[in-house]
């Protein structure tokens, strides 16, 4: 693999203009009252990067999030684009593209087109080292529902 | 001085091809490479006198065991221990620092007495203190560093009491590659009634040690880093410190008798060295040492000295860069610890790697240290006594190539 392709545009693009980048304005009467805020952060034992992430749901479905972070361009895009591939979608949709992720990053899975920018990141599936930097978002967020479900969801207290 | 291209031939690695480019190898502090010398006596061991050590009365059992216990007596020699008793061979630095916390600390160790430690430790000598100091309720301290990264010896001195028992301190740091005034240190400890553990891990394979001059009551290092095998470390100890202390694990080799009821202790090493060790790596530990003595230690000294101070100036030329740790290459070993632009670590090695270059990335188990001078991570080279200028230049120059790929300015402040 090159790795001017790897750091290609879309990469770096996320890494200087991350999407979805900061925290929710929890004084706007906008959020108010009307969700459970969740959060979640964790760190990259290797290096300590971490990531911060807070989203938003309602009716089953994540319908914003936002993220915090410092890290390498390769976990920062990847939050990034992880930001933007998880909203709208129901928290199922949301597990099977952890899932999906994480099988692409062990090799076992093609990225497809639905998958969007996240196709720029199939690369660092050669570079064993690195695959925890884009892991990185992702296992957060599986973490945070995980306890968004615990919290929330009748049942699994 | 010895020719350095001469004795790169001693190592075959160093011919290696990594992603197409010639093997730029500047991560010794992690390990360093190993010469041919190493690798044919472990294979010779295999191949020729494989059994196990102390217990085997037949002729192959002898003949490891020999050669086991010669490698004791060349560490003994290589470090001026008075006996060959004092070494103990354990699975790494790690497991050295861990056995004096074990079998020294958790004996003579009260609620209330105080360990002191530094900010530029490995993790391997925080941790060990503070598993003890949880268990034990003592108290840790840290002398901090000073902005040259060096240590803070006036808050090291205000530490020191009637309560301080050890002091347990890197004679090199493996972040900033600060040398430590490691007498002083010591006479100070002493003083106080402390004694002194040094962590001599990234100082042994390069600074000649003779630990009656430094009078350090334990040292630990690692055959691995000084161009032996893997999974083999050293803890010297002062003899009667040794005799007082328990064992460390119970099991073969480190008892005399075994009833139902009781057992009796081996003698010092054997004591501390439960279970089969690691034969091949201690009798392949022996050609490294001879390695670094044929070259003479303070050969290898200077030519580091030489290499880091090379690297230094050719580092603070580009624009960008942010060392870390004194800029004199008098107080620094032969790490590099750096920072460009704002361009991530873990980014600039992967680059670098692509280009043949091993450089570390991330917070080299030094976590304490990185917080204290206010980063999460950094890049880290090291060099070793096979290390040449050019190399420096190839990886210097490959840092234009990182430049080139983050060419954009960053508009996203964190």
């Amino acid at each position: 693999m090159n790795i001017e392709e790897l750091y290609k545009e879309i990469i770096l693009d996320h890494y200087q203009n991350p999407r979805n980048y900061g925290e929710f304005d929890y004084s706007s009467s906008l959020y108010r009252g009307s969700y459970p805020f969740c959060n979640a952060e964790g760190e990259n034992s290797l290096c300590g990067d971490s990531i911060y992430l807070q989203f938003l749901i309602k009716d089953g479905k994540l319908i914003d999030i936002r993220f915090r972070g410092s890290g390498c361009s390769l976990s920062i895009a990847s939050a990034s684009i992880m930001t933007e591939l998880v909203k709208e979608k129901t928290l199922e949709e949301i597990d099977s593209l952890i899932n999906r992720v994480k099988l692409i990053m062990e090799g076992k899975e093609k990225v497809t087109e639905d998958l969007g920018d996240f196709q720029a990141l199939e690369g660092v599936k050669n570079l064993p080292v690195r695959v925890k930097c884009v892991l990185l978002a992702w296992t957060v967020l599986e973490e945070g529902l995980e306890d968004y479900r615990n919290l929330y969801i009748e049942g699994r207290r | 001085m010895y020719d350095v291209y001469e004795i790169r031939k001693d190592f075959p690695i160093l011919n290696e091809t990594i992603n197409g480019k010639q093997l730029v190898y500047l991560d010794n502090s992690a390990t360093t490479q190993k010469p041919k010398a190493v690798i044919d006596t472990i294979c010779h061991y295999y191949s020729g006198y494989n059994a196990n050590v102390h217990r085997s009365v037949h002729s192959l059992g002898v003949k490891a065991t020999e050669a086991y216990e010669n490698t004791r007596r060349m560490v003994a020699n290589f470090i001026n221990a008075p006996n060959p008793a004092c070494i103990i061979f354990t699975k790494g630095t790690t497991e050295s620092i861990n056995l004096v916390a074990y079998s020294w600390g958790r004996k003579f160790l009260e609620e209330g007495d105080e360990i002191v430690v530094t900010m530029m430790e490995h993790h391997s000598n925080i941790v060990p203190w503070q598993i003890l100091a949880q268990e034990k309720r003592l108290i840790l301290n840290f002398i901090p560093l000073k902005d040259d990264g060096t240590l803070d010896l006036e808050v090291f001195k205000s530490f020191l009491n009637e309560k301080t028992k050890l002091v347990a301190i890197t004679y090199v740091s493996n972040v900033l590659g600060t040398i430590n005034p490691i007498r002083e240190i010591i006479r100070l400890s002493h003083s106080a009634g402390a004694i002194v553990l040094v962590d001599g891990a990234q100082s042994v394979p390069s600074i000649p040690t003779d630990v009656q001059e430094l009078d350090a009551d334990f040292l630990a290092f690692s055959a691995h880093k000084m161009l032996g095998p893997t999974g083999v470390g050293i803890l010297y100890g002062k003899e009667e410190l040794l005799e007082k202390m328990d064992p460390f694990l119970g099991g073969g080799e480190m008892i005399k008798r075994v009833t139902k009821d009781f057992s009796v202790w081996a003698d010092v090493p054997y004591k501390f060295e439960g279970g089969t060790p690691n034969i091949a790596g201690v009798v392949g530990f022996a050609p490294a040492i001879a390695y670094l003595n044929k070259l003479g230690l303070s050969n290898v000294f200077d030519h580091e000295r030489a290499l880091v101070s090379y690297a230094l100036n050719r580092l603070l030329k580009i624009d960008g860069i942010k060392i870390y740790g004194p800029l004199n290459s008098e107080s620094r070993l032969n790490i590099i610890s750096f920072n460009y632009r704002d361009i991530h670590p873990h980014d600039v090695a992967t680059i670098l790697d692509q280009e043949g270059i091993a450089i570390r990335a991330g917070h080299h188990c030094a976590q304490p240290l990185h917080s204290s001078i206010g980063i999460s991570a950094s890049c880290r080279v090291s060099f070793y006594l096979y290390n040449t200028r050019e190399e420096i230049d190839i990886f210097v120059d490959a840092l234009k190539k990182v430049d080139r790929i983050f060419k954009n300015e960053y508009r996203r402040t964190l």
